[in-house]
């Protein structure tokens, strides 16, 4: 400790002393001068990032557990490329390069938890340069994408190279890497599509997967969405750190469960077992709905995205409210036995128009008429 | 031995913590948005007012209030003496300006102001001793409202709670106004601040006399007492004094960033709000800070006009920190010297680190409306580079407003101010909390207020010649 001498603080001395007048008054002591707040919060964007791609990573775990070598290479391709095309890119825009703040990362595992286990690597590779390239950095980077990134290179694949990606037939080749993996994983149908021969009476109930299988992520799917479980737990965690609405995932599943529940009420599906009654086995129906495909991966990792959903909690139930509802629509009456990724690429859509819709009334105003207001 | 200890501590205070479970449940608090920052009041929570050494040389600038600078009644070479009348308030919204040392002028100039803009200042040189001037009590009782008013007015008694309007203003409603309530704050929502809270401790009599004073004057129905409640202590000890006064309430509140707020501390009390545009007047209300409250008292009952302030000095590297009573003019440089740094200071602040501006010459006095000095070693005073806006909307939720800041600063970006006037950002109360939570660390109180400047020119005088933000 020392304290400083009399006069070493003040310039008027530091004056006297030089024996000469300084040009500005302003720049003898070294401060640094800002405009309040000079306290901030400890979030950061990187941060933020980090923590979404680590609560992904049990569900990754699983996945690897589940499918083997493949998925973990999946994943790292997906992220390996996603960040090399964001470095390029960058350097191909003259900006400052920011691939280590994970937003690439956080891309680069949604796209590989998308994928069907057995797809060639290079169509990995081709939805992660759309992801990157066209859609983020297209548009001006993070923070400026309308779409999803993710979930449009995964469109794009999807149609491009359809006969890599089917949904129906995609699970055949077993992968004797994984001592877990049973043939029966890998080679049946996924559970949307087998719910969606159920829907149209092909098979009967009890062809369905077990529902605590669909639960805990035995069954066949896409690398990062058959978990239920620890999807949930990964969103949780994003919820208790305020990173994500509680509203998105809420009114998301819950709509989906509400219409399939009343759907299968009204007698559109056929009991699931006999001996149930209407109300068990819609109930039944329903949880197939929310357990089954990409909806918590959807629920909580894609329609939250921070970039692409509005920023007031009643247009998130919005976004959350259309996005159940698409899914449900194009899942029961629709030719694709999955929706999740169409419904919320279209409420990204929206997404402008519901923030215009959704804005908080100021203080002191009687109504939302901050049109011409000067205070 | 340790059981029967706590069961003693807890019979001791049974009753205050009923009292104060019970305040728990109904505490009030604005309706939406706040942040809660660290508050880092330990630091000074517990240090009596002390007295500052007595300025060498004052340098009392002129406008130490909103409204237009006070009139200079004294020349080079004069003599002046302690709480002698130096700056006439020049019209109505305008305060008197005293010295606070006996001595000679040395010097007028314009100087340099702590808020960063240049006005006529008077520099005094102390000379001769400090006299127990201020120390007889006068009875009041008789004095009419016109006079405690005059009294006031003369005094120069201005917002000490960093807002500077002059308070004869705010105690002169129009004739036909009945005041409802006289909204009393202690909230004290900044970080590291301590100076209002000691202020009450040590000093409530006098506290309540000057509300008592304040409540003739406007003619106030009800008084209501704002208190967070991480300072429950002086709450009850409030309570206390007040507990057989009918027109007497101790108000409680929520901790939250910006609690402290007319508007929020209104929406928080009453349950109403300011409408856009007015002022806390236009519905009935008067609201002041406790140590305006104090001064009231000091004017009135000894004749002392508004010539020291309490002031938190404080931060990690203040050797030794406190609240201390300071005179208005004294140089910032010489109280740290006075006081002694551990480190050299990277950032020193005027007032909370929340509103407060930091200054980039110590060589700047103290006026009245500074309510803390605080400074920031080099690791505390992090510079922050702007991020992209995710459009993450913690601004949205921080906002007490309920502006959109993302928008507003997008607008901003791009140089469209009307569109940003439009989205509402002269509503902006520029308490930070949106800059404070933001992720990509945007500077967005920066954009605001050269956005609020910028429109505030343009009304002046209706062309565009102001300089582009970005």
């Amino acid at each position: 400790m020392f304290r400083l001498k009399k006069g070493s603080f003040s310039n008027v001395d530091i004056k006297e002393k030089k024996g000469k007048k300084p040009k500005k008054t302003f720049d003898k002591p070294n401060l640094i001068v800002s405009i309040g707040p000079h306290l901030r919060s400890n979030d950061s964007i990187a941060k933020i990032m980090w923590i979404t791609f680590s609560t992904l990573l049990p569900a990754a775990g699983w996945s690897v557990y589940i499918f083997g070598q493949r998925a973990m290479l999946h994943i790292l391709v997906a992220i390996f490329s996603c960040m090399i095309v964001e470095l390029l890119m960058k350097f191909f825009r003259g900006t400052s390069i920011k691939i280590w703040d994970g937003s690439a990362a956080v891309t680069g595992i949604l796209i590989a938890f998308n994928m069907p286990y057995n797809t060639p690597y290079f169509v990995t590779v081709i939805a992660s340069i759309v992801a990157i390239a066209i859609v983020k950095e297209f548009f001006g980077g993070l923070g400026t994408n309308f779409l999803n990134p993710a979930l449009v290179g995964r469109a794009f694949v999807m149609f491009a190279a359809i006969t890599h990606m089917s949904n129906i037939k995609g699970y055949m080749l077993p992968d004797t890497t994984s001592a877990a993996t049973s043939v029966d994983v890998l080679s049946s149908a996924t559970p949307m599509s087998l719910l969606q021969y159920f829907n149209k009476g092909t098979i009967t109930g009890d062809k369905l997967p077990d529902l605590f299988d669909l639960f805990i992520g035995k069954t066949g799917g896409s690398l990062g969405e058959i978990s239920a479980l620890l999807l949930i737990l990964g969103g949780l965690f994003l919820l208790y750190k305020g990173y994500i609405r509680w509203q998105v995932p809420v009114f998301f599943i819950g709509t989906v469960f509400a219409i399939s529940f009343i759907y299968s009420l009204a007698g559109g599906v056929p009991l699931i077992k006999p001996e149930y009654t209407r109300l068990v086995s819609s109930f039944n129906y329903s949880l197939y709905h929310i357990l089954g495909g990409g909806l918590m991966l959807g629920a909580f990792f894609m329609a939250t995205d921070m970039v692409t959903t509005p920023v007031t909690g009643m247009g998130n139930a919005l976004v959350g409210l259309g996005c159940g509802v698409i899914t449900s629509m194009i899942r029961i009456f629709g030719q694709y036995p999955e929706g999740v990724m169409f419904s919320i690429l279209l409420m990204n859509i929206a997404t402008p128009l519901i923030s215009k819709l959704f804005k908080p009334r100021i203080y002191g105003m009687s109504k939302r008429k901050a049109k011409g207001s000067e205070a | 031995m340790l059981l029967k200890f706590t069961i003693d501590i807890f019979n001791a205070n049974l009753e205050k913590m009923y009292i104060g479970a019970a305040l728990m449940l109904k505490l009030n608090k604005f309706k939406r948005g706040g942040v809660h920052p660290k508050s880092n009041k330990n630091i000074t929570f517990e240090m009596p007012i002390e007295n500052a050494i007595v300025p060498r040389i004052a340098k009392i600038s002129l406008l130490q209030h909103i409204g237009a600078p006070a009139t200079c009644l004294v020349k080079k070479d004069d003599l002046v003496e302690e709480g002698q009348l130096i700056g006439k308030a020049e019209g109505f919204i305008s305060a008197n300006i005293h010295t606070p040392i006996s001595g000679k002028v040395v010097d007028i100039k314009r100087d340099w102001t702590p808020m960063g803009s240049l006005a006529e200042t008077v520099h005094i040189a102390f000379e001769g001793t400090i006299a127990q001037k201020f120390v007889k009590t006068h009875d009041y009782s008789s004095m009419s409202v016109e006079e405690l008013k005059t009294a006031v007015l003369e005094a120069g008694i201005v917002g000490l709670g960093g807002a500077m309007f002059p308070t004869h203003v705010k105690l002169s409603p129009p004739p036909d106004k009945k005041i409802e309530y006289l909204i009393i704050n202690g909230v004290e929502c900044e970080p590291y601040l301590t100076a209002d809270y000691r202020l009450m401790i040590e000093k409530r009599d006098e506290i309540i006399q000057g509300i008592k004073i304040a409540k003739k004057i406007t003619g106030a129905k009800k008084v209501l007492i704002g208190i967070e409640n991480d300072k429950m202590d002086a709450a009850f000890h409030f309570d206390e004094a007040l507990k057989d006064e009918e027109d007497f309430e101790v108000a409680p509140v929520k901790v939250r960033y910006p609690q402290g707020g007319e508007k929020q501390l209104i929406e928080a009390l009453l349950d109403t709000e300011v409408p856009a545009g007015k002022i806390p007047l236009d519905i009935n209300l008067v609201v002041m800070n406790v140590g305006t409250a104090f001064s009231i008292y000091e004017a009135i009952v000894l004749k002392k006009p508004l010539i020291e302030r309490v002031v938190t000095i404080t931060g990690s590297i203040v050797e030794k920190p406190g609240n201390y009573k300071v005179r208005i003019g004294s140089l910032i440089s010489k109280l740290l010297e006075d006081i002694g740094l551990t480190k050299p200071a990277a950032k020193i602040i005027l007032g909370g680190p929340m509103m407060g501006g930091a200054i980039m010459n110590t060589d700047v006095p103290v006026i009245k409306g500074t309510s803390g000095i605080l400074v920031l070693s080099k690791k505390e005073a992090k510079k922050f580079a702007d991020y992209h806006c995710i459009h993450c909307g913690m601004c949205v939720d921080a906002c007490p407003i309920g502006l959109m800041p993302h928008d507003l600063i997008e607008n901003l970006y791009s140089n469209k101010y009307e569109e940003a006037v439009e989205n509402g950002l002269m509503h902006c109360i520029e308490c930070g909390s949106c800059a404070y939570v933001c992720p990509a660390k945007i500077h967005l109180v920066q954009y605001f207020k050269a956005g609020k400047l910028w429109h505030k020119n343009k009304v002046a005088y209706t062309h565009d010649k102001t300089p582009k933000i970005r």
